[in-house]
């Protein structure tokens, strides 16, 4: 059993490499594995699965009427031959898949035995792979991390990555992120809703603990043509503190905002915190569910193999 | 109920009240924790807002618990106590009598407590009521304590502290011994006297508040004045009812024609006003040899002009009996009466025995031919160089008396002498001027056991050596020129002198010079002495020789405890003062010997004032006569409630770190 941390973890305690974040042992258990979207998305290039976007595909899905403005190179002309009126040829494409990964750098991931934010490196740079091992469009994005200068440096994001070439440019851009920020999650969630390229999958890699709420933030990206995990990561102290050790007349301070809370931590206050925790986390599953966004809840000391190769696939995230 | 220290209390609870309020006002000092979000705390933790500051107080057990303990603490500070009547400032002197009579057992109704038992609780309470103060009060009355029997003993002296003054009452041991105030009234005006080195009038006696619990049974009571300022309150002890028949006197001889016999003599005393019959019996080593056949009848005390009330006596002597060696000799009145002790007398007769007699420079024919008719053991005739050798290589040890007739002798060694004539080199005896002529007796001791049968009426001296006596020196016969026979008792030398020689008088051919010598002779040698002794009275001193090679001394106590007596000169050794009546058994080892050798000692308790037992109604000083009023105790008597509330306010304090406990388990 881990002590309850003091603070943010030590910075030797960090990943430097990309070993650091997915070894080859994993990698070489990754490869069999894809990413699984419950729904069929069109893509920008010609990929490996089936989309719904009807176009250049060979096999034909439809007519439609042409309106003003479609492509003329798809009016079927020999209907308009025959029935004077335009239509449209629409066709099944074969198309790449659209994977986003949102990791939030925030100041309350960079806590926890292990860390959070560590903990949500690795597990997007495990998902990463297997976007680009098979072909898939990967992009990544964080929110709430600093900048060199050790400012705010908002949303950060790498795009449009694909093919395993390009596994050590995705490893980098990840370790080079340094979290310590504050929320911003609404609008991070916002921002890539609005510069969304294509539809996909999308999986968001945070603990959710927003004080303006998760909410809105969550309504950004739902509905939107994404398929939308929401990992939940919790260090285990935060899931159950009293078994780490906290305890006493405690004034506790917030990484992100500094606000303090004075509790006196006994069994009470202990059981309640657990209620407390239980509640939020159903809120958040509840709000998932009514939009379509599979919730997992992460425990920091789940073994990440275990967690991909046994768990997400049970979950049907990944196959 | 009354409060010594009502507003020590109200300080110290408006001391600390508002501080455990505002502890449970003010935050908790707590440890700082970096916790990624302070999000589900904040929504869960109800403990948040009690500790804001300065919220509404919320009522808790614990504050509640806290507050009443704060409050009991306090109460105790205040000291509530219940009132025991008077309080008094100033200087008291307590006097406890703890002689003989404070021990009969009518203290109480029911006959439980002796009187000095009674007394004691009485003057505890009388001290809670004199002390003004408690604990942390200022202000208290000084009091001292002295207890006396024939000797006065300090206690304490003038204290302010409550628990010294009641341990110094409680510490008071019983005694056997007589009751003489006096001593305590002097050692009382001695811390009493105030000397002041500014002061033109010399030491000051402060006025004191005398206490006296006593009997009224006080031997000296009639030589003491109060002084000036001095006030005395008599409380009470004992029933002043209770009667009382003692020995009086004891006494044992063995009949010059037949030193194998002892003949005892015994007198009771009845100090009551009714005759009294009663049985008497003998013991000897502890054997019972005789009981009187028919009761022997004590008359009653009577009222005599000038004399007060004189007790009834009854002399008896028992049958001779045959014992040729030492005993004990213990008589003891039959049936029962307030005072126990003074029912039984002891005797220690020495062994029947032969003198041997040393006459050192031998003038007197007449002298040498008394001797010579005496039933001794042997008879020496030294010179004067004989007896210097003697002295000086410690052979006169040989002899039981040495007679110095006229002999001008260097040497005292320790023995037992008669001398006549010239005067002995020896402490207390210092001859001065011419030597007197002409001298006839003025005044003897005729009670003396050497004066007995000796009638010096005719007695004509020629001249005679003028001495002054010093400490430690009876002058036995008076002339108009100083001392003619005296007694010096120097601890290991006894000594008869006569101040002039027997050829320069007529005493030689008055039939008192024959009866004299063989009296002094047997008096020094030990066979008379027990005729004239009546042991040792409780409060004097076992005083006695033992051979210089005597160790490992111990001493039996009446009551069976032994004692380790330590001496630097076993030759004369002094023990004491004795406390308790009965036989004192002094033990010891000697060289070359493996048997503890051993001497016994009795002590008796025959003072007249002492038998008198029933408590007297009021003391008579020489000018005041001070009324008595019963002593009290047992009543109530002044409580201290504060020991209770601590007790109280500690169970307070574990039922409420037990509640804490729970608390901080289950929520």
């Amino acid at each position: 059993m881990t002590r309850f941390p003091e603070g943010p973890p030590p910075a030797a305690s960090r990943p430097t490499k990309i070993d650091d974040l997915i070894d080859g042992r994993l990698m070489a258990r990754l490869d069999h594995l894809d990413v699984v979207s419950r729904k069929i998305f069109n893509g920008r290039v010609q990929g490996e699965r089936r989309s719904k976007r009807r176009g250049q595909s060979v096999e034909f899905a439809d007519f439609r009427p042409y309106v003003h403005g479609d492509d003329l190179r798809f009016v079927d002309w020999n209907i308009y031959g025959r029935l004077d009126r335009l239509f449209l040829k629409i066709f099944l494409e074969e198309e790449d898949l659209s994977m986003i990964v949102v990791v939030d750098a925030s100041s309350s991931m960079h806590w926890g035995d292990p860390a959070k934010f560590d903990y949500a490196r690795r597990l997007a740079m495990a998902l990463g792979y297997i976007g680009l091992v098979n072909q898939n469009r990967v992009s990544l994005a964080a929110f709430g991390g600093l900048d060199a200068e050790g400012e705010p440096a908002g949303l950060q994001r790498i795009s449009n990555l694909r093919g395993r070439r390009r596994t050590h440019e995705m490893g980098r851009w990840l370790l080079d992120i340094e979290p310590g920020g504050a929320g911003g999650f609404e609008d991070a969630m916002r921002r890539i809703a609005l510069t969304r390229q294509g539809r996909g999958v999308m999986i968001v890699l945070s603990d959710f603990l927003q004080k303006d709420g998760f909410e809105r933030g969550l309504r950004y990206v739902s509905g939107r043509g994404y398929d939308v995990h929401a990992m939940q990561i919790l260090a285990p102290q935060e899931i159950d503190p009293g078994r780490h050790g906290m305890s006493g007349d405690l004034r506790l301070v917030d990484l992100e905002d500094d606000d303090q809370a004075e509790v006196t931590v006994n069994a009470a206050v202990l059981r309640g915190y657990r209620e407390r925790l239980d509640a939020y986390c159903g809120a958040l599953r509840d709000h998932c569910i009514r939009r379509s966004i599979m919730h997992t809840l992460v425990d920091t000391s789940t073994d990440l193999d275990a967690l991909l190769l046994d768990y997400l696939r049970k979950r049907g995230l990944l196959r | 109920m009354t409060w010594l220290t009502p507003l020590f209390g109200g300080i110290v609870l408006a001391a600390v009240v508002p501080p455990l309020l505002a502890l449970y006002f003010l935050r908790l000092r707590r440890t700082r924790r970096v916790i990624p979000s302070t999000l589900l705390w904040k929504r869960s933790v109800e403990d948040l807002r009690a500790n804001a500051p300065f919220q509404r107080l919320r009522p808790t057990l614990l504050l509640l618990l806290q507050l009443l303990l704060l409050a009991l603490l306090a109460v105790a500070l205040m000291q509530p106590r219940f009132d025991g009547g008077e309080r008094r400032d100033g200087r008291t002197v307590l006097l406890i009598d703890n002689s003989a009579s404070m021990n009969v057992l009518d203290g109480d109704d029911a006959g439980t407590q002796s009187r000095l038992q009674f007394a004691k609780a009485s003057a505890i309470e009388r001290i809670e009521a004199l002390h003004g103060g408690g604990v942390f009060s200022g202000s208290a009355a000084e009091i001292m304590v002295v207890a006396f029997n024939d000797v006065a003993e300090i206690r304490t002296p003038f204290t302010d502290s409550r628990q010294a003054a009641i341990a110094a009452v409680e510490g008071i041991e019983p005694t056997d011994g007589r009751s003489v105030i006096g001593g305590g009234l002097q050692l009382a005006r001695a811390f009493l006297t105030v000397i002041d080195p500014d002061s033109q009038t010399g030491p000051v006696a402060a006025p004191a508040a005398l206490e006296l619990w006593s009997d009224g049974r006080i031997t000296d009571l009639g030589d003491q004045v109060l002084r000036a300022g001095e006030t005395i309150d008599y409380h009470r002890v004992g029933s002043m009812e209770t009667e009382n028949i003692g020995i009086a006197s004891i006494a044992a001889q063995r009949p010059y024609d037949a030193l194998g016999q002892i003949q005892v003599f015994v007198a009771i005393e009845n100090p009551t006003a009714a005759r009294r019959s009663v049985d008497l019996q003998l013991s000897v080593n502890g054997a019972v040899r005789s009981i009187t056949a028919r009761k022997v009848e004590i008359p009653a005390s009577q009222e005599k002009p000038g004399l007060g009330q004189v007790a009834g006596r009854k002399q008896f002597s028992f049958a001779p009996f045959d014992q040729e060696r030492d005993a004990i000799i213990e008589v003891l009145v039959l049936g029962e009466d307030g005072q126990p002790i003074d029912n039984v007398a002891a005797l220690i007769v020495p062994p029947a025995k032969r003198l041997r007699v040393a006459v050192v420079d031998a003038e007197s024919f007449v002298l040498r031919s008394i001797l010579e008719g005496m039933n001794l053991k042997s008879l020496d005739l030294l010179d004067l160089a004989e007896y210097e050798q003697l002295a000086e290589r410690g052979g006169l040890d040989a002899y039981d008396v040495i007679v110095l007739d006229d002999a001008a002798v260097k040497a005292m060694p320790p023995g037992r002498y008669l001398s006549f004539g010239r005067t002995p080199p020896i402490e207390g005896v210092t001859e001065f001027g011419n030597m007197a002529t002409g001298v006839i007796v003025r005044r003897s001791s005729e009670d003396h056991p050497i004066l007995r049968y000796v009638n010096l009426d005719e007695l004509y001296i020629s001249s005679m050596h003028k001495v002054t006596t010093g400490p430690g020196v009876t002058t036995l016969v008076e002339s108009g020129d100083g001392a003619l026979v005296v007694a010096i008792d120097r601890g290991p030398v006894q000594m008869i002198h006569v101040t002039f020689d027997p050829l320069d008088s007529n005493w030689p051919y008055l039939r008192s010079f024959v009866n004299f010598v063989p009296n002094a002779v047997e008096y020094l040698g030990g066979l008379g002495e027990a005729l004239a002794t009546t042991g040792i009275a409780p409060g004097e001193p076992i005083v006695t020789r033992l051979p210089d090679q005597a160790k490992e001394i111990r001493i039996r106590l009446p009551d069976g405890s032994e004692e380790s007596v330590e001496t630097g000169d076993p030759s004369n050794l002094a023990w004491g003062p004795v406390r308790r009546t009965g036989l004192y058994e002094l033990s010891w080892e000697e060289p070359g010997t493996s048997d503890r050798r051993q001497r016994v000692f009795a002590v008796n308790q025959l003072d007249a004032t002492e038998r008198r037992i029933d408590a007297a109604e009021s003391i008579d000083f020489s000018v005041d006569v001070i009324g008595g009023s019963a002593a009290k105790a047992g009543g109530t008597r002044w409580q201290d409630f504060w020991p209770w509330i601590l007790g109280v306010a500690l169970a307070l304090m574990i039922l409420e770190w037990w509640i804490w406990q729970r608390q901080s388990a289950a929520g």
